[in-house]
């Protein structure tokens, strides 16, 4: 079991600066993602963690033991790439068992418990074939077997999902998830997919041009972003974000005025006001309603209807999520209205105000 | 109805297959012509012309499988297919091995290594003569820098007449037409090195595997194609060798260096037996053409590597 701490880590390429200043610790046992936009720097955090990446500076740790100067094997880390670097020259059970063959695992051993991990993934019976021969899961899931054989004390996942095809991605996002609790072992998962990262993660750390921008649970994340950044990048559909200007009786948005209390910042101020799709409701009536805006676009999901109109300040549509089915049309008015409970302030610098 | 249709689409698509075919013909007959004129007709009468007592000038005489025999009893003929089998396995060594490792060693992108790859390319856009020449003089026994270099540092007993004592002399034309191909071969290498994906060995890289382990199970199974490519570039070019041996040492001494080629040339040419020359240029494309054969049944069974 091993703790991953970084310690004041910074990255460059060269001249060219891609990580700043990150500190973070990621416990024994947890299931952490790290999600960012892409080129943010997720990718070459994981490999300093696996030693593919020299560290510039600051500290990695790894069980208490700093690990900068550690060699990748002694890391006892398991990788699954996103392109699932199998050997193409080599057959399924050879490209998962290499790694004990090179520990000095003897034959029969190794053979056995390649059959094992196999089987938990529904690969018996592909042993023999080239990963040329198999669809791109059962590629992505004879690397898998590969990091299962290495038994590490971390595994790490880079964007494992993103060559695969929508309901292979579901499926596999469970098996990562199950693989996780029957091992119980550390994981660091990356990806851009903000879906992906709040359905598995126990953490999140939200990466944005080479800084940590938040660490938290998801919902802590979704609850409470700590900045413009993080509210717009977890959640789907996205965050409406709303320029405001603090005023005596609450927000001025536009020309619509909204009663509110605890902006955290004083008359006159400039904020921006952010409102999930889903604490934006239709009124009844218009008497009831915080303004009146024009449908520009219904999407029907089923479930739910997600209703774009227009903003207040111009500019993007708002979203709003509703639940069940509409009849609304495009061009139809319709009385808004914001529920003031679930309201987030930014200020003019992008962070939260509480 | 539909069967009626398909009947008479069909007796039509022969008949044109025909017509297609008299048509085709008539547009392959050029490249047919020069075909035969250019290659099918020297080559059986070079068949011919190896049956025959002839030194280019006179009339031809007929000898039948004479030339042959005696080439099967000529000892320097059969020595110079030992010398060019050695030949050919130094430059497996010199030329495709040393290239393959060059390759490996100087993939880089770190600064420098560009230019390092390009000075080990230079040699090869020499010429082939100018290098023997240039390398003659090296290998010079009182005036080569070799000797000289030897016996700078005290080695005087190490100095050799290189080029001129049979046991060194094949040894250095060898050497020198490592140092004029092995070039090549590392940019054939350096190319497909270049396709293998880095992920691969950083995957080894974490299991522990050291870089010896995945150059014998990474980078030599993934150039499996380049290396049976580059072998019989080196194998057809070595039968083929002729210039770095005539300017080198032109088969002295005591025929130690004595390849096909040069052996053709002086029996051709230098003693008027262009029968016998035709002859024994008839037995070295038997060899190669046969050489080819083995290697192409073999290349044909190994896979193309996808990624
Ligand atoms: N080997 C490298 N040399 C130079 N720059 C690199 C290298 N690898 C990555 N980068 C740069 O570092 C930044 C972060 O890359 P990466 O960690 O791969 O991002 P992510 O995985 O978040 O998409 C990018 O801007 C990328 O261009
Ligand atoms: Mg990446």
């Amino acid at each position: 079991m091993a703790k991953i701490e970084f310690d004041r880590v910074y990255k460059n390429y060269g001249d060219t600066p891609v990580l700043h200043d990150v500190t973070l610790s990621i416990e024994s046992g947890e299931l952490c993602v790290f999600v960012g936009p892409s080129g943010c720097g997720k990718s070459t955090l994981l490999r300093m963690v696996a030693g593919l990446e020299i560290v510039s500076g600051g500290e990695i740790r790894l069980a208490g033991r700093r690990a900068n100067e550690l060699p990748p094997p002694e890391r006892n880390v398991a990788m699954v790439f996103q392109t699932y670097a199998l050997f193409p020259h080599m057959t399924v059970a050879q490209n998962m068992g290499f790694g004990l063959k090179i520990r000095g695992v003897p034959a029969a051993a190794r053979s056995a418990k390649i059959t094992d991990v196999a089987k938990t993934l529904q690969l018996d019976g592909l042993l023999d074939r080239r990963p040329a021969q198999l669809s791109g899961g059962q590629r992505q899931r004879v690397a898998i077997g590969r990091a299962m054989l290495r038994d590490p004390d971390v595994y790490m996942f880079d964007e494992p999902l993103s060559n695969l095809d929508a309901a292979l991605r579901i499926q596999t996002r469970l098996e990562i998830a199950r693989l996780h609790q029957v091992t119980g072992r550390s994981m660091v998962y990356v990806t851009h997919d903000q879906i992906e990262a709040m359905t598995l993660a126990d953490r999140i750390i939200v990466l944005n041009r080479g800084r940590v921008e938040q660490v938290g649970s998801p919902m802590e994340l979704y609850d409470h972003p700590a900045n413009i950044f993080v509210a717009g990048f977890i959640g789907s559909p996205k965050i409406n974000l709303l320029e405001a200007a603090v005023s005596e009786q609450g927000l001025a948005i536009g020309q619509v005025h909204l009663a509110v209390a605890g902006v955290g910042a004083r008359p006159g101020d400039k904020v921006t006001l952010g409102i999930r799709p889903e604490h934006l409701a239709i009124a009844r009536s218009e008497s009831e309603a915080t303004f009146v805006s024009e449908v520009a676009l219904v999407e029907r999901l089923g479930g739910e209807t997600l209703v774009y109109a227009q903003s207040p300040v111009g500019g993007d549509l708002l979203i709003l999520k509703i639940q069940g089915k509409t009849s609304l049309k495009p061009g139809e008015r319709i009385p808004v209205v914001i529920e003031p409970d679930h309201l987030h302030f930014f200020d003019s610098a992008g962070a939260r105000l509480s | 109805m539909t069967g009626g249709a398909v009947k008479i689409s069909s007796s039509t698509g022969a008949t044109g297959a025909i017509r297609a075919g008299a048509t085709g013909l008539i547009f392959v007959a050029p490249a047919l012509v020069l075909y035969a004129a250019f290659v099918l007709w020297p080559l059986a009468s070079s068949v011919y012309y190896s049956m025959t007592d002839w030194d280019g000038i006179s009339q031809a005489r007929w000898i039948g499988f004479a030339n042959f025999e005696r080439a099967f009893a000529d000892k320097i003929h059969l020595a110079s297919y030992l010398h060019v089998t050695l030949y050919i396995l130094g430059t497996l060594v010199f030329e495709v091995s040393f290239g393959l490792f060059m390759a490996v060693l100087l993939n880089s992108d770190r600064p420098g290594f560009a230019l390092l790859r390009a000075l080990f390319f230079s040699p090869v856009v020499l010429s082939m003569s100018a290098a023997g020449v240039l390398w003659t003089f090296v290998f010079d026994y009182r005036t080569g820098i070799i000797n000289a270099s030897l016996k700078a540092i005290g080695l005087t007993d190490w100095a050799q007449p290189w080029l001129s004592q049979p046991t060194t002399a094949l040894l250095c034309v060898m050497l020198v037409s490592g140092w004029k191909f092995a070039g090549l071969y590392m940019i054939l290498f350096f190319a497909a090195l270049r396709r293998i994906p880095r992920h691969l060995y950083e995957a080894a890289r974490l299991e522990g595997a050291g870089p010896v382990w995945s150059f014998c199970n990474i980078t030599l199974p993934l150039l499996k194609q380049n290396i049976l490519v580059a072998v019989l570039l080196a194998v057809t070019g070595g039968f083929a060798g002729f210039d770095l041996f005539f300017t080198m040492t032109n088969g002295q001494p005591y025929n130690s260096t004595e390849v096909p080629a040069t052996w053709i040339m002086k029996q051709a040419f230098d003693n008027d037996q262009l029968g016998y020359g035709i002859a024994l240029t008839v037995i070295l494309t038997g060899v190669v053409c046969l050489i080819s054969l083995i290697y192409l049944r073999y290349a044909e069974r190994s896979h193309v590597v996808e990624y």
